[in-house]
């Protein structure tokens, strides 16, 4: 087998060999060669001491409430764009045809009609309308950034409350 | 059997949102974690990972499988760390706003190893090898996460780059010389 | 038919034309805009009503556990923990956040999300920084709003911090509570 230090273009042969990437038949070639040549024996004993400390730096968890912020922004672009403009995109997205067209209009006709009805309900008073999990969730969120921010302890520990 | 991520974002196109969680589920940890190595910071990766998903989102309907669902989250990924670095290293504070140990906001996670000088030199340890990294240009720091990290090959690596894959081999050798001699006081 | 047809459609332009701008949201140029400027007077900061923590607290146990049984066990756990953290803060502390809070629940979640961004940044500088920004902010919510104002816009002001930082104080001071 070529040497693939000395060889031109052929240096990620050593790469794939130490991330085992490659081929059984080419990584036993490969190990064959390396026993026979001090140069690619050393380049991959100093590469594996660097990969073995490049694997203790671990990435930390993730954040448990990742997903329900997101959702949360996403609920908010929602929320923003108008009633309009979300069918309007989501029309535009797809080819019409006619038949479709005759339905979407029914639909753009009801939705109208329910946009300029004047409201029934009454007003919620505030402090009380429903209560659930999330926005109780959300509440002791933001509260607990609240106190991360204006507490004088430079506490590290984003759970500490 | 597992879904193709693509079918997947074509379904979330569809108006389907569970397939969105199940993608979320899938790649959120890959992103993340390549996010934060790129800009070490977990708060900003996580911000900036709630971007990349938030774009991804936007796009949904005029979404088209043409390239791996991966190389595209990862070539978001990428522009949006890379910014964020410009920016970073435009701030008019003196003070720099990456981590001084490990993690601002983490929740510490308790060692299991016996004494506080054995953690002192693992922190220190690992802040070498932090450091070697921080210390490679954005693009071959970005190859060596993707190689190493997200064990992705060369042509996956060189798409969500914009090179070619020679090049992407290229990058990864210079880069891994680098923190070879950087790190080989370390043993 | 083609005349039935057309009804709808002439209707649908007409709400089109109608809802289009009642529907559209400009979005103002700054979040905050206008709410660094104390009320008029009588007119309150905060919301009226009590607040979701408030309510929390005045509920039986069992009805707080119906709450929390909503979300799934790690979660649950995690809000458990949180709250009784928060109900085993000092009175002080508490009445503190609860001001504070007064005035973030206030905001619209636009505003909201663009405070908490903010925060999320202030959070991400140095301890040293941080402490002197908390500084200023102190300083800022203590003074009556012209002198604030004046402040905000002194060259001193504006060379001592960076554009962020200058918004995060703007916000800080905003929802600190006055003495």
């Amino acid at each position: 087998m070529e040497c693939p230090i000395q060889a031109r273009g052929k240096k990620d042969l050593l790469l794939d060999y130490c991330a085992h990437t490659l081929g059984a038949g080419p990584a036993a070639q490969m190990e064959a060669h390396i026993a026979v040549c001090p140069e690619c024996k050393a380049w991959t004993e100093a590469h594996m001491r660097t990969w073995t400390l490049l694997d203790e730096w671990e990435a930390p968890p993730v954040s448990p409430d990742f997903d329900r912020r997101l959702r949360e922004r996403i609920a908010m672009e929602r929320e923003q764009t108008p009633w309009w403009k979300a069918i309007w995109q989501s029309v535009a997205a797809r080819p019409l045809k006619p038949a479709l067209s005759m339905a979407l209009v029914a639909l753009l006709l009801l939705a109208g009609l329910l946009f300029v009805r004047p409201r029934s309900t009454p007003p919620v008073r505030p402090g009380h309308e429903a209560i659930d999990a999330e926005r109780v969730e959300k509440a002791l969120d933001d509260v607990d950034m609240l106190r991360q921010v204006g507490s004088a302890e430079d506490t590290k520990d984003a759970g500490a409350m | 059997m597992l879904e193709l991520d693509a079918d997947l974002m074509l379904r979330v196109k569809a108006g389907d949102s569970a397939s969105f969680g199940q993608l979320l589920a899938r790649h959120r940890g890959p992103v993340i974690h390549f996010l934060y190595r790129m800009v070490q910071n977990s708060a900003v990766a996580e911000e900036l990972a709630q971007d990349v998903f938030l774009r991804v989102y936007r796009a949904r309907e005029s979404y088209v499988p043409s390239a791996k669902f991966t190389t595209w989250l990862f070539r978001i990924a990428m522009h949006l760390a890379l910014n964020n670095l410009r920016d970073r290293r435009g701030e008019r504070s003196g003070e720099s706003l990456d981590e001084e140990t490990g993690d601002g906001l983490q929740i510490q996670v308790a060692d299991s190893r016996p004494s506080a000088e054995q953690r002192m030199v693992d922190q220190a340890r690992r802040a070498e090898v932090r450091g070697a990294i921080q210390a490679l240009p954005d693009k071959q720091r970005a190859a060596v996460l993707m190689h190493k990290y997200e064990e992705m090959g060369y042509a996956q690596i060189a798409q969500v780059l914009g090179c070619s894959e020679s090049a992407v081999k290229s990058l990864l050798f210079r880069a891994y010389e680098t923190l070879r001699a950087r790190l080989a006081h370390m043993g | 038919m083609r005349l039935v047809c057309s009804i709808p459609a002439l209707l649908v332009v007409f709400g089109l034309l109608v809802a289009a701008p009642l529907g559209a949201q400009q979005p103002p140029a700054d979040e905050f805009e206008g709410l660094d400027a104390p009320p008029p007077p009588g007119a309150p900061r905060a919301l009226a009503g009590p607040t979701i923590l408030d309510r929390l607290e005045r509920m039986r146990p069992e009805e707080r556990q119906r709450l929390f049984d909503q979300l799934p066990p790690e979660r649950r756990k995690r809000l458990e923990e949180r709250f009784a953290a928060y109900e085993a803060l000092p009175q002080a502390e508490k009445d503190r956040l609860r001001r504070q809070y007064d005035t973030f629940r206030a905001l619209t979640p636009e505003q909201k999300q663009a405070a908490r961004r903010l925060f999320l940044r202030f959070l991400q500088l140095p301890p040293g920084r941080r402490q002197v920004l908390r500084q200023e902010a102190h300083r800022l919510s203590e003074m009556p709003w012209p002198r604030r104002q004046a402040r905000m816009a002194s060259p001193d002001f504006q060379s001592r911090y960076t554009p962020e930082e200058r918004q995060i104080l703007r916000v800080l001071a905003m929802i600190t509570p006055n003495p």
